[in-house]
């Protein structure tokens, strides 16, 4: 081999590197970890136990609370987002003024940091001097010592949160949806006005299936990051009141971090993964994505 | 008629959407100027009556500082931890985004023009990893450091968030590569310009817009990132905004307008980006989402 047919490998070592020391290889420890006994305050018990860790996690309620809790919370708000997305992206699709200025708050939430965000909300579901309560107390739908405590019961604590993350990312599915509507080729549209086509066929024969692509990449990415929701959590409830929103991410930090269980806590991340993974194959099913290689 | 009735619902509408997305924003905004009684009180107060900026002035200069509503105190304690917390997150976001960059230019030149064996393999390998849920290697990445003693430093964060940006970095990179015209490079090789010449010359001032959108998606997405800071940090030594941000909202008897003061500082970096480089977020956004 010669000089110059090694330069391409010079110019891919870097991010090969980097990426095998933070990604691969902790990906293959992570599991080797999962099927130990592996508790920072035990150290001299670190043993190898099979999969007795994730036996263990399945026989936990809380657990399986958890899964179902952050299932709930995933299908809701991702829908939610996708369906109000949907709704901004086609609103501000029409001709009407000032559009450029709303598209250019749209991708404002999505760019700021979650637990601000979450701070930012908890101010406003404030039991006491909060925006939402104030607002309720002025319109006389709550008296002035009454109080709805938003993040305080189980019920209204998960949905304040879904609340929180659709504000934050519908904007950002609209903004998905937007580029995705301005390559439906107008004469497509204008044909199909002549043909006689009412907006609502156009809209279910034309728009949502060239729009399919966007609509499985958002669902995608969403549902990978929405499984994986800590900031807001962290912020606006601690997995409280009680344990009704330990969410999985919440669970696997609490017992890695608080309790120090390593060995358990990994366990838990793989099993949050492999829904991760059972998500993605379901939408890729529904949806019936073509599957072409190369990508061009 | 009927059209205009349409577009009067179509503006209610737009106005619907615009309150909705702002005015969080401006709820904390107006509540960061708004004085002790203005702020604790159970009748809606939307504008101050005298604005009250001392706050802000407060964080600034790091003054010790007795709020307007009795009792709440401010302590140099905090504003220190504040002030750290921005320079730690300007800090890691910005030699983050500027390694991805580096690194990345290199990886996706190699995958849009050179040729070599296993080229394929090793891009649909990346492919793969901008999917790898980061929840998997919050454990082994935590050992990893206190293995290496690169717990609470700014340099083991910048290393782990490299690695969860390079993939993406590496995408939007490869795709605007592809999409410059050839011949520009194959002039420069005729006339005996190297490889690595021929990236630094040629390539990477004509590529500036996807620079700048890989940039900014690294920057956004580092400066947010909390997980990681939360698990590998412990001190003022390396922890990030929204890691100290947590912390003060956590906090009882914090002062919620001091609380909101910070909210609006700490926003503003991203925010900012946001507002006047969106062009190139959405196109870093939807490289390779729309363009297959």
């Amino acid at each position: 081999m010669r000089w110059h047919e090694l330069i391409p490998y010079f110019f891919i070592f870097p991010a090969l590197i980097i990426i095998f020391s933070v990604i691969i290889y902790p990906l293959l420890y992570s599991f080797s970890i999962s099927l130990q006994e592996y508790n920072l305050l035990r150290p001299e018990k670190i043993s190898f136990i099979g999969l007795n860790n994730y036996v263990k996690l399945f026989r936990d309620n809380l657990f399986v609370y958890s899964i179902l809790i952050t299932i709930y919370f995933v299908i809701v708000s991702v829908f939610i987002q996708l369906l109000l997305g949907l709704g901004i992206a086609l609103l501000l699709n029409e001709p009407l003024r000032g559009r450029s200025l709303v598209k250019a708050l749209l991708i404002l939430p999505w760019a700021l940091p979650g637990t601000i965000i979450g701070g930012m909300w908890l101010w406003i579901y404030h039991p006491d001097y909060g925006l939402i309560n104030n607002l309720l107390r002025s319109i006389n739908l709550l008296k002035d010592i009454e109080v709805i405590s938003w993040l305080g019961s189980p019920l209204l604590a998960i949905h304040a949160i879904i609340i929180t993350d659709v504000w934050r990312l519908s904007p950002f599915a609209a903004v998905l949806l937007l580029a995705g509507l301005a390559t439906i080729p107008k004469e497509i549209i204008e044909s199909s006005k002549l043909d006689g086509a009412s907006s609502w066929q156009r809209f279910l024969y034309i728009t949502l299936p060239l729009l399919k692509p966007i609509i499985i990449l958002f669902l995608l990415i969403r549902t990978m990051f929405a499984f994986q929701i800590f900031d807001i959590v962290y912020v606006l409830t601690r997995g409280g009141p009680g344990t009704s929103t330990f969410v999985l991410m919440y669970y696997a930090w609490d017992k890695g971090f608080n309790q120090l269980n390593m060995g358990y806590a990994a366990a838990a991340s793989y099993v949050t993964a492999i829904f991760i993974i059972i998500f993605a194959t379901i939408y890729m099913l529904i949806l019936r994505v073509p599957l072409r290689k190369g990508g061009k | 008629m009927n059209t205009i009735i349409r577009k009067m619902l179509y503006y209610i509408l737009l106005i619907f959407i615009v309150t909705w997305i702002t005015f969080p924003f401006i709820w904390t905004f107006l509540s960061s100027i708004k004085s002790g009684t203005e702020l604790y009180t159970r009748s809606l107060v939307l504008i101050p009556e005298k604005p009250d900026f001392s706050r802000y002035m407060g964080i600034i200069t790091g003054e010790e500082k007795i709020m307007a509503s009795p009792g709440q105190i401010v302590a140099g304690e905090t504003l220190r931890a504040f002030k750290w917390g921005m320079i730690n997150s300007l800090i890691v976001s910005g030699f983050t985004t500027l390694i991805c960059l580096v690194i990345g230019s290199f990886a996706a030149y190699s995958f849009a023009r050179l040729k070599y064996k296993g080229r394929n393999l090793l891009f649909s390998f990346i492919t793969v990893l901008r999917f790898v849920p980061v929840a998997l290697l919050i454990i082994p990445l935590y050992l990893l450091l206190r293995y290496f003693s690169l717990l609470d430093t700014r340099l083991g964060l910048i290393f782990i968030y490299t690695s969860f940006t390079l993939p993406l970095v590496i995408w939007i990179m490869k795709i605007f590569f592809e999409s410059l015209p050839i011949e520009l490079e194959d002039a420069a090789r005729i006339d005996g310009c190297g490889e690595v010449g021929i990236l630094f010359r040629i390539i990477l001032p004509l590529s500036l817009p996807g620079l700048t959108a890989a940039g900014l998606l690294a920057f956004i997405m580092a400066y947010q990132e909390f997980l990681f800071a939360l698990v590998c940090t412990t001190s003022l030594n390396s922890r990030t905004l929204p890691l100290i941000m947590a912390e003060f909202f956590g906090r009882h008897g914090m002062d919620y307008g001091m609380v909101c003061t910070g909210a609006v500082l700490g926003i503003l970096p991203p925010f900012l980006l946001a507002l006047f480089s969106q062009k190139y977020i959405i196109q870093g956004l939807l490289a390779g989402a729309i363009k297959r």
